[in-house]
């Protein structure tokens, strides 16, 4: 995914984050768009952890336009992007089932950390409350991830590395037995087995 | 430093953890004011969010009243019958001297200072919501330009919201009595003399205690501010749900359920 589209993305999450998902909120929870979106660039596409800079960027935009104090926000992100990136090394980035794993595990891993640090800057709200809207949370996320992943997984483009190919829907094949796909591939791309 | 030039990815994560945590501690430290380019950010992101929230609470009100029109017309039915009821009532209605001095007691309980005539007060549409923290902090789209300043009293039409922390050009960032760490002074609308301290407990509640034990609160009873502080006179802040004596403290405690509507929360005014 290109960094333009990564930067407009990111850019349509953040001001959807602000203005509709209050409208969607219920006893107050809504789904964390920005957060949303992170954890499926990141676990579905390799090389997701590219997005990483302007999601952090558009979690402290958040954290200073409508959050008490700017950076828990960003630093939650961050500290949940990393969990995403553990699980995605050793599941399966094409089936929804794994990512919607990963992003409940992202999603509670976000709202605990947050939840630290606020409580480390003195903030009342007590344990028990804040994982009771962790799991409003995450039924929410897990709703828009779904729906991300299903819109991403359709315009995943062929990626390459460095000894196999995966193409859409396909799984993953071993170049040096087939090699069926060239017709898809850029000529540069296949330098390696001329 | 062999470590780091070996894994830069790593590194440039550490680094941005850490400049995190001494941006996290500087917004502590200046009790979350925004800098140059937050508020710039605010600025813009206000200016931009306003007609996406003004379109998106239109298509959203246009739908629920779609979906809702048995409902409504239910409603507007069981209200024909009541103002007929009350129509009723009304020719019959004879007002005792005592009804009568209850209600203009009743009348200065709720004459408190913002609400009077000469009140300057603003309406704000709430434009922004904090993610995580429900009912506690959220983004209004007035601001200087309108009057407002730090600290000003934010109401909704049922009761106490918090106060202004912080404001700019067509903005201002409200935090809600349930976490924004102020003692309220109170006093019981029903006895005057019943008078104490409550403090939110940053969900949905606010908890707090009574000045003298002896004084008799129950569950019910309305409280409003008694004007010492930051808060008004008279504005009404909550009901009591629950009344307990607690040995340790010796004294008599309590926890209130806010009259204001944090959960439909769209306009709030904003008292200068």
């Amino acid at each position: 995914m290109s960094l333009r589209r990564v930067i407009i993305l990111f850019a349509a999450a953040y001001l959807l984050q602000l203005s509709l998902a209050p409208l969607c909120a219920v006893r107050g929870i809504m789904p964390g768009l920005v957060l949303c979106l992170m954890m499926t660039i990141l676990f579905h596409y390799n090389g997701g952890y590219k997005c990483l800079p302007v999601a952090v960027i558009a979690a402290l935009m958040l954290d200073m336009t409508s959050a008490h104090y700017t950076g828990p926000g960003a630093l939650a992100l961050l500290l949940a992007a990393g969990l995403v990136y553990f699980f995605r090394v050793n599941l399966n980035t094409d089936n929804i089932v794994p990512m919607l794993v990963t992003a409940a595990c992202g999603t509670v891993c976000y709202d605990v950390v947050y939840w630290c640090i606020l409580k480390l800057l003195g903030d009342p709200m007590g344990f028990v409350y804040m994982i009771r809207q962790c799991g409003g949370h995450v039924v929410y996320d897990l709703a828009v991830i779904a729906v991300l992943f299903l819109i991403m997984s359709r315009k995943k483009p062929v990626q390459v590395t460095n000894d196999e190919v995966e193409v859409d829907g396909q799984g993953i094949v071993d170049p040096r037995e087939e090699r069926w796909y060239e017709r898809f591939l850029p000529a540069n791309w296949l330098k390696r087995d001329a | 430093m062999g470590w780091f030039k070996k894994h830069k990815r790593a590194a440039a994560i550490i680094g941005v953890c850490l400049l995190l945590c001494l941006m996290t501690t500087f917004s502590y430290t200046t009790a979350g004011s925004s800098t140059l380019v937050g508020r710039g950010v605010q600025k813009v992101t206000s200016v931009i969010a306003r007609p996406i929230t003004q379109a998106a609470t239109g298509i959203s009100n246009f739908f629920t009243g779609v979906f809702a029109y048995d409902e409504l017309q239910k409603e507007n039915q069981e209200l024909r019958d009541r103002v007929d009821e009350l129509e009723a009532e009304n020719l019959d209605l004879q007002l005792t001297q005592q009804e009568l001095e209850e209600l203009q007691g009743l009348y200065q309980a709720f004459d408190f200072e913002p609400f009077r005539a000469d009140a300057n007060a603003v309406a704000g549409r709430v434009i922004e919501l904090d993610l995580s923290r429900p009912y506690v902090v959220f983004t209004i789209d007035v601001g200087t330009e309108s009057g407002v300043h730090k600290d000003c009293v934010v109401v909704d039409g049922n009761g106490l919201i918090g106060k202004v922390t912080e404001t700019g050009s067509g903005w201002s960032k409200v935090v809600s009595v349930l976490s924004d760490g102020n003692n309220i002074s109170f006093r019981v609308l029903r006895d005057k003399t019943i008078t104490g301290v409550v403090a939110g407990d940053g969900e949905t509640h606010l908890d707090g205690y009574v000045i003298e034990e002896k004084m008799r609160i129950i569950k019910g009873d309305q409280l409003v501010t008694t004007g010492v502080g930051l808060y008004p006179e008279g504005i009404l802040i909550g009901t009591v749900d629950t009344v307990e004596y607690d040995d340790d403290r010796q004294m008599k405690v309590i926890t209130v359920t806010p009259t204001a509507d944090f959960d439909g929360l769209q306009k709030v005014a904003v008292f200068l």
